[in-house]
């Protein structure tokens, strides 16, 4: 037995927080809230892959719905096996109150909250929001404040615009950039997307730098997308046949 | 007689290896009949930071150079020694005075590498984006950033100089603590989201971090700096203490070179089971 055998128990990584915040308003109804519910169901195995290829990195969920309200489907960060159990098909209704889900956001992204229980630290998260419409509450003043939030000012972020009735300048705005925006015209390639984005944002977020930020890897990787072609997820072992 | 023991160790990280990346650590111990010295310097990821494993290698040699001279005058010239121990104050100045050194020895250092091989004609830099040579031209240190930790240590006093992330652990009696601990003057709020200090920033001699310790007799037995890829390795600061404690326990009581094949063959499985990043070790401790 070696000297050092018992100092490599306690070995671990730090730990990225990868936030859903996902529009679940009445428009969603059928076959975008059913894409979403397919895709969530996909994640943890892209996390898990993700995670699996960087020794230095866990990657947790946690995921909120919000339309009148905001619900968040995991009590804390969630492992991908936790997140699994934990998920439930979401049901559309209600109004698109993105102001209050930004609001909860930044409640979440706290040392009190979601972001307080690892000794070592974390990476900076991952921020992925979805949704069809435009906000019905005031979402202005929730993201004065959320930018204040040095969680989310270091946190790697993509928003999806789904449909013409998306408002892209107030995702923009959330993302800081309009080229972190992904714009859905067919509701069928939600699921496609989501997994795509959730492999390049955990996937960048918890390997070594490049030179560029995080974001600026994640806006090129979003650059690539072409429409017209199956968008694939260089992760091995993800059935892509439901494109 | 003072029997006292210093090393140092890095390692490229499994990241690194994996990447085919050399190793961006860099680490130097010497001693005399005096004192013991040791420091660790963290060359900066990324890929404009490609000189960054020189910029690493020539703080170390940099921080050798300034704090031997500065030692040898301490040790030489009573009235430095008189004004040294007469006021916090002079002795401030007197750590101002030596870190300004440090920087501007590196920077001479790193500016005549530059010269020497510039970095126009080296293929990484052509690699990078239009913005990414605008600003290195501007500064070209830049691309040799690195972080900075130095522990010297006396009978009766040690002292600590630390720019960046990376850590200093004391073992006082029986118990390893963190140097922040006691030195709150050591404790950066600018460490946190990936950031950290460095000596290619401007701002470097105000970044700097210092803290000059006085000990009883015999009660510190050894001090450890490690680049931020150890601690990033462990789940919490205990796990890694733990660490730490066994590494004096190594050092004390088994011969040097067992006890540095033993630590070097451990790093490279914590590499790759935590932080996968590069990782250094310096080793200043009292031998039974």
């Amino acid at each position: 037995m070696g000297r050092y055998d018992e100092n490599i128990r306690e070995v671990a990584s730090r730990t990225m927080v990868l936030f859903y915040l996902f529009d679940k308003s009445g428009s969603m109804e059928g076959t975008k809230i059913g894409q979403v519910n397919y895709a969530m169901k996909d994640i943890p195995k892209i996390i898990k892959e993700v995670a699996d290829g960087a020794p230095n990195a866990n990657i947790v969920v946690a995921a909120a719905m919000f339309a009148t309200d905001v619900n968040w489907i995991t009590p804390k960060p969630l492992t991908p096996e936790e997140f699994i159990a934990q998920w439930h098909d979401v049901q559309a209704e209600g109004l698109t109150c993105l102001g209050a889900a930004l609001r909860s956001l930044n409640e979440k992204m706290s040392r009190k909250a979601f972001l307080g229980e690892n000794p070592m630290g974390y990476l900076a998260p991952g921020v992925i929001i979805l949704s069809d419409g435009v906000p019905t509450d005031n979402w202005e003043k929730s993201l004065e404040e959320l930018k204040k939030n040095n969680w989310f000012k270091s946190a790697t972020k993509v928003a999806f615009a789904v449909g013409d009735d998306a408002d892209k300048n107030v995702l923009a705005k959330i993302c800081g950039s309009g080229e972190s925006v992904v714009s859905i015209d067919d509701p069928e390639k939600i699921r496609q997307y989501i997994k795509f984005v959730t492999a390049a944002v955990s996937k960048t977020g918890t390997t070594s730098s490049t030179g560029k930020s995080a974001q600026e890897i994640v806006n090129d990787a979003l650059k690539s997308i072409d429409d017209d072609t199956p968008i694939v997820v260089d992760i091995p072992d993800i059935d892509d046949s439901q494109w | 007689m003072r029997n006292w023991a210093v090393d140092t160790i890095s390692i490229q990280g499994y990241a690194h290896k994996s990447a085919g990346k050399e190793c961006q650590d860099h680490s130097v111990s010497w001693q005399n009949k005096y004192y013991d010295a040791a420091i660790v310097c963290d060359g900066h990821g990324g890929d404009k930071y490609f000189r960054s494993d020189a910029g690493a290698y020539l703080a170390c040699e940099a921080g050798k150079k300034i704090i031997s001279a500065f030692m040898e005058h301490f040790w030489k010239d009573k009235g430095f020694r008189i004004k040294f121990f007469s006021s916090e104050k002079v002795r401030d100045e007197m750590f101002e005075q030596l870190i300004k050194a440090i920087i501007q020895e590196w920077n001479q250092s790193v500016a005549a590498d530059f010269n020497a091989w510039p970095i126009e004609a080296d293929p990484r830099f052509t690699a990078l984006t239009d913005a990414e040579k605008t600003d290195l031209q501007r500064e070209n240190s830049k691309a040799y950033g690195s972080t900075f930790i130095a522990a010297i240590l006396c009978e009766g006093f040690y002292l600590i100089l630390k720019l960046g992330d990376g850590n200093a652990c004391i073992l006082r009696d029986q118990t390893v603590e963190f140097a922040e601990k006691r030195s709150e003057t050591l404790r950066d709020t600018q460490l946190q989201f990936n950031l950290t200090t460095s000596l290619c920033s401007s701002m470097a001699d105000r970044e700097f971090r210092y803290a000059w310790v006085k000990y009883p007799l015999n009660s510190v037995k050894g001090i450890i700096l490690t680049t931020d890829g150890v601690i990033n390795s462990y789940t919490s600061e205990t796990g890694y203490l733990r660490f730490i404690h066994n590494i004096f326990s190594s050092y004390i009581g088994s011969d040097i070179k067992s006890a540095h094949e033993e630590l070097e063959n451990f790093l490279h499985t914590l590499s790759e089971k935590g932080s996968g990043d590069d990782l250094s070790v310096a080793v200043i401790c009292r031998r039974k």
